[in-house]
């Protein structure tokens, strides 16, 4: 099979094994990229490196210098010791091998898919629903991957699925294995070890750590108020005033839901009072456990909003709740103001 | 009772099927005098049957999952992967029969009655009400057409051979269903959580029909499904086959001229709800969270039901299973109990009941089913 990869092919899939050795056999060394032979080379790497850092879309123009280009940006993104931006740099390769694989012959995507997976992928060549299945996959590998989207459209049951194959058209099993590709660049990269880097390129990398900016830690709102709580959790609680009887998984729901927005154990074991079997002992017991306190000392997460459809507790709000994926995320009705116009506009063509 | 099934056990504690695996499984049982023992494990199948003979549990489980340390505590036990697994319980299908059956209980003065649970207690007026499901062979035979429909998803979807699904009566109120198949068991719980969804059918969106707000009528016809299909589209055309649809006097019988009716008929939105009220119906009745939890324990095949005394039953032949028969483990020696409250009942063709405050002398497995649901006692 190696023989129907031509150079052109190595720089598109860079990250492909034959391209390694293809750099290895080239004999490139550090000291030697500072010198005017390799401008270009250094130019294009450091451009792969800086649209990663920019969060810029990656172009698709590829030429034969790109195999080599790769394996310096490697060296230039390891030189800056900043992971996030490996994780950044991993993901723009990735989306750059999303966008060509789109225009490649089947054989192709099959082989780009099978290296960085080991997955069998075959050509199903079927069209239903309007959509061109090209592709299929075994039911098993899709759950591995798809779960992990939150669009409607990767849930297994709107997918064809029959005698344990899923059948997806070119763009989806694509985007089905993105992932994977990124982690093996992830990996490849960070098994990478850097010497001491010529001046010249000392600055560029330095140049990549100012561009890069320091990853938003993601943070939840403590002490929020009642009147900000998403509509699912508000029906519970509505149905607990009333005293009617909460399945297992609402209550586990609410208890990790109220313990993540600031509640204290004490304040939810009170809230679980007008339960039809109400046992205080019992109640507390449980929250404890949820918060972490009691057994493995694990604090228990908010399921997400997935979980919560499946167990047919969700009461989505058509504009609020338009692409988050888990209750923690409901807008409070300060920033539901900001977001307002922005999701209104999205959730209309739903 | 707990004399009853410990005679049972140390007579028949060798037919207790044990599971593969069981050295990586997580084991538990709940004892006549409360509580929930759990993270045991075992090294020998031998120890799993003697510790039945000589606790005599109430009711005993064993872990879907697989772990490199079942007996540690959850989070450190090391979870290699697990059997999917499925519960149909007839309580959720809300048949008619449970108003000849079911139980409720008031919270605040005592009062029980069979029927559905009101609103308000009757006599005092109290909301928090108890209820109890009992099952008939109604309700198992709607449990059992449920899993017949979740059999054609796991095999006909999914690709699963015979060998690799296990199917049980729960020894109450439905069944349990066990895959053991390698392309499954490291599913992690939001696979799950999919595959759950997928066989109850919740989320189904019109773009599987290949319907989209946009779509244009003509050009939609032949994105439509048709019975010949596999997968929930067939489910889909199947079932639109087989409606009574007001106003349709179409002939073809593939199910796309009916679907394309309905839609233009309806219009996307309302098309939308009905998809989705269809696909429920269509969908099989599972718990979705047993589905999901990898955590989840199981009842022991062979074991019995603290609640009824039944069995937790293999079904190789699904068809003709009949759980008040073939699922009855204790003889007709007669017991003297005394019963508060209990709907007319059947157990190996003998009928029993209605028994309201009565003293009286039932055979074991009579009186056993009683005691267990709580509502009878020795007196």
């Amino acid at each position: 099979m190696a023989s129907e990869l031509g150079l052109y092919d190595l720089a598109k899939y860079p990250f492909l094994p034959e391209a390694g050795e293809y750099v290895r056999s080239h004999g490139l060394s550090v000291g030697a990229l500072a010198q005017p032979d390799y401008h270009a080379i250094l130019e294009r790497a450091t451009q792969r490196v800086m649209e990663a850092a920019r969060g810029k879309d990656p172009s698709e123009e590829v030429d034969e210098k790109d195999i080599l280009s790769f394996a310096v940006s490697i060296l230039l993104v390891k030189a800056t010791k900043l992971d996030h931006l490996l994780s950044r740099f991993a993901l723009t390769e990735a989306i750059r091998v999303e966008k060509l694989l789109s225009k490649e012959k089947p054989w192709m995507i099959e082989r780009i898919v099978e290296a960085s997976t080991s997955i069998d992928v075959s050509q199903a060549n079927l069209e239903l629903a309007g959509r061109p299945l090209e592709f299929k996959v075994p039911v098993s590998e899709y759950l591995k991957r798809a779960p992990k989207f939150s669009s409607d459209k990767w849930r297994l049951l709107n997918q064809i699925v029959d005698g344990g194959y899923v059948f997806l058209t070119r763009p989806d099993l694509i985007r089905l294995f993105r992932e994977e590709i990124s982690k093996t660049i992830y990996a490849r990269a960070k098994s990478v070890s850097v010497p001491k880097l010529p001046d010249a390129l000392e600055k560029i990398v330095n140049e990549i750590v100012e561009a890069t900016p320091t990853p938003k830690r993601l943070e939840y709102e403590r002490g929020r108020k009642p009147e900000d709580y998403p509509p699912c959790i508000v029906h519970l609680l509505e149905s607990q005033s009333k005293s009617e009887n909460i399945p297992h998984f609402g209550r586990f729901f609410m208890a990790t839901y109220l313990l993540n927005v600031g509640k204290t154990v004490d304040e939810v074991v009170e809230m679980h009072k007008t339960v039809p079997d109400f046992d205080e002992r019992v109640a507390r017991y449980q929250v404890e456990h949820i918060a972490g306190l009691r057994g493995g000392r694990t604090k228990y997460k908010v399921p997400t909003c997935r979980t919560v459809i499946s167990h047919g507790m969700c009461y989505k709000h058509p504009i609020y709740c338009y692409n988050i994926r888990s209750p923690l995320q409901y807008p409070s009705k300060y920033s539901a103001k900001l977001l307002r116009g922005k999701r209104k506009e999205k959730a209309g063509k739903e | 009772m707990k004399r009853i099934f410990r005679e049972f056990y140390f007579k028949n504690a060798e037919k207790v099927e044990i599971p593969s695996r069981f050295d990586r499984r997580e084991f538990g049982y709940t004892p006549f005098e409360g509580g929930m023992i759990r993270h045991l494990a075992f090294k020998e199948a031998g120890e799993i049957k003697a510790l039945l003979v000589r606790e005599v549990p109430r009711s005993a489980f064993y872990s879907v999952s697989y772990y490199l340390e079942p007996s540690f505590q959850m989070m450190e036990k090391g979870w290699i992967g697990g059997d999917l697994a499925f519960d149909i319980d007839a309580d959720d299908l809300g048949l008619p029969c449970k108003m000849e059956h079911d139980i409720w209980a008031c919270v605040n003065c005592g009062l029980r009655e069979i029927g559905i649970k009101p609103e308000k207690c009757p006599r005092c007026g109290e909301s928090k009400i108890d209820e109890q499901n009992w099952s008939c062979r109604k309700c198992v035979g709607g449990a059992k057409e449920e899993t017949i429909k979740l059999l054609d998803i796991l095999m006909q979807d999914f690709g699963l051979m015979k060998k690799e699904i296990r199917v049980y009566f729960s020894g109450s109120m439905g069944f349990h269903v066990a895959v053991e198949s390698k392309m499954f068991e490291e599913i992690d719980q939001m696979g799950r959580n999919e595959i759950a969804d997928y066989v109850a059918g919740l989320g189904l969106t019109p773009a599987l029909l290949g319907i989209y707000p946009q779509s244009n009528f003509e050009e939609l016809y032949r994105k439509l499904p048709t019975v010949g299909e596999g997968g929930w589209r067939r489910r889909i055309a199947q079932y639109f086959n087989k409606e009574e649809v007001e106003g349709y006097d179409g002939v073809e019988k593939n199910g796309r001229e009916k679907i394309a009716y309905i839609y233009k008929t309806l219009g996307y939105s309302k098309f939308k709800k009905m998809l989705e009220d269809a696909s429920r119906k269509i969908g099989v009745a599972i718990d979705t969270s047993v589905t999901t939890d990898v955590h989840r324990i199981f009842r022991l095949p062979e074991t019995l039901h603290g609640e009824t005394g039944f069995l937790k039953r293999r079904c190789d032949d699904l068809f003709r299973f009949d759980a008040f028969n073939d699922a009855v483990a204790l003889g007709d020696e007669p017991i003297e109990i005394f019963v508060d409250i209990s709907p007319r009942f059947t157990i190996r063709g003998q009928s029993f009941g209605p028994y309201r405050s009565e003293r009286l002398k039932l055979p074991t497995m009579a009186a056993v089913y009683l005691i267990g649901r709580g509502v009878a006692k020795v007196p």
